[in-house]
């Protein structure tokens, strides 16, 4: 139900007309007739609602992820071998799942988002997003519930506790969500997003202990994603099906390190070895779409890049002390840690052969 | 005669009108608005009355179960 409360009308927004933005007939008392034409959710045609006073953070957002969804439909186009865009029918069905995970304006800014089941944040006042009710709300399965610790067994992540830091904003600016108006084809091509070197870097940092000196500020050794010694173990899903069935394997708690073959020197993550999490495509994925299988399945990963949000000084990795604390045994002998074949179904074994580690462990 | 009939006439009408509005107002407490008269539509005469809101409102569609991006 959409209760708006009094004080919205005290607010810019508020000042504004209802109709203005969301249409119908406001002289009808009688809901269906006074409801026609509505607009339920003005910033999804942004361009016609908030350009008017909003026109630059339109015109860049036009090319945000959030928006466009371009991650996920190069994905099904590499995999698939053509873009659906063109087949009406293929996107009437991508619209109606998919699809109605991207985001406007107003999921953030009015509203939890409507994937989220909706609901107004503030009586309809306009404000900055909400880290349970909005970003949560989408990204909760995985780094919500990494950054926030509700994992059993696991610690939240060690920037929550700083200052500022139980906001997601900590770290991912409202220039980073709104999008710099390059557009993307895939998440981790975008520049504007925060970077562990953003506040880590520098000699200091280097100099800190021998760790950091081999794995990060040595050109003749391999570098290493934060990661890939700062992160705990992390959710990993299977089996996702359009059709209503959603994920239909089990999600399980893994560390993978992967080589990083996943082209994004451009973007300064020049890493060569990188935490990996699974993500639930299989071949059948469209079948309700009547895409019995992926032809080109092959063409990207199954475990793909990851930036898991469960930072700790301390990890599996980095404590060091005790009888099974070696270097050698936790990193350089042993291969748990590592992407394996083992770790690979076998229809997902070519998708991952560029980034599999079974033929050179680190020495 | 025909001005005592029109006095009470008079009389009776504003009695009607005092009652049925008080008729009208028991089921929905008019919102306490901030709006002038020409200022308030069907948009706010609804939208800012929870209870009416809740008599109409369609029911949630049910749970789709667990989704999300990461």
């Amino acid at each position: 139900m959409v209760h708006v409360e009094e004080d919205f009308f005290a607010t810019s927004h508020g000042k504004i007309s209802c109709d203005a933005c969301h249409g119908g007939d406001k002289t009808a008392y009688e809901k269906d007739a006074a409801h026609q034409n509505i607009v339920a959710v003005p910033s999804d045609e942004d361009s016609i609602y908030c350009e008017g006073c909003h026109k630059e953070l339109v015109d860049k957002y036009a090319a945000s992820l959030h928006k466009t969804q371009e991650g996920y439909f190069q994905r099904i186009e590499n995999r698939l071998g053509y873009s659906i865009k063109d087949n009406a029918t293929l996107m009437q069905n991508y619209n109606a799942e998919c699809g109605k995970c991207h985001v406007s304006c107003g999921q953030c800014h009015v509203q939890r988002p409507i994937a989220a089941k909706g609901g107004f944040l503030d009586g309809h006042s306009f404000g900055k997003p909400d880290r349970d009710n909005n970003c949560v709300a989408c990204h909760g399965s995985r780094v919500g519930s990494e950054y926030l610790g509700q994992d059993e067994r696991y610690y939240a992540d060690a920037h929550r506790y700083k200052s500022g830091g139980s906001q997601c904003t900590f770290c991912h600016s409202g220039e980073e969500m709104h999008s710099s108006g390059t557009e993307f084809d895939y998440r981790y091509l975008d520049t504007d997003m925060p970077k562990c070197e953003d506040c880590h870097f520098g000699e200091d940092f280097i100099s800190a202990n021998s760790y950091h000196q081999l794995h990060v500020g040595n050109q003749y050794l391999p570098k290493l994603q934060c990661q890939v010694c700062h992160s705990q173990d992390y959710k990993n899903c299977n089996g996702c099906h359009t059709g209503g069935s959603g994920i239909t394997g089990e999600s399980y708690f893994k560390f993978k390190i992967a080589k990083n073959n996943f082209n994004l020197e451009a973007t300064g993550k020049d890493y060569d070895y990188v935490t990996v999490r699974h993500i639930p495509i299989v071949p059948d994925t469209y079948a309700s779409w009547g895409i019995a299988d992926l032809p080109y399945f092959d063409s990207e990963p199954t475990w793909k890049y990851t930036t898991p949000h469960n930072i700790q000084k301390w990890t599996a990795r980095t404590d060091t002390t005790g009888s099974e604390g070696s270097c050698s045994v936790k990193c350089h002998d042993s291969v748990e840690y590592y992407l394996t074949n083992s770790d690979l179904e076998a229809f997902e074994v070519n998708a991952n052969k560029d980034i599999i580690m079974d033929d050179k462990l680190p020495k | 005669m025909n001005g005592k009939i029109f006095k009470f006439s008079f009389l009776l009408i504003v009695i009607c009108m005092l009652i049925f509005q008080w008729g009208c107002t028991e089921k929905y407490e008019p919102v306490p608005s901030k709006f002038s008269a020409s200022e308030e539509t069907s948009c706010t005469h609804c939208h800012l009355n929870a209870a009416l809101l809740e008599e109409v409102a369609d029911p949630l569609p049910p749970d789709e179960g667990e989704s999300g991006e990461g």
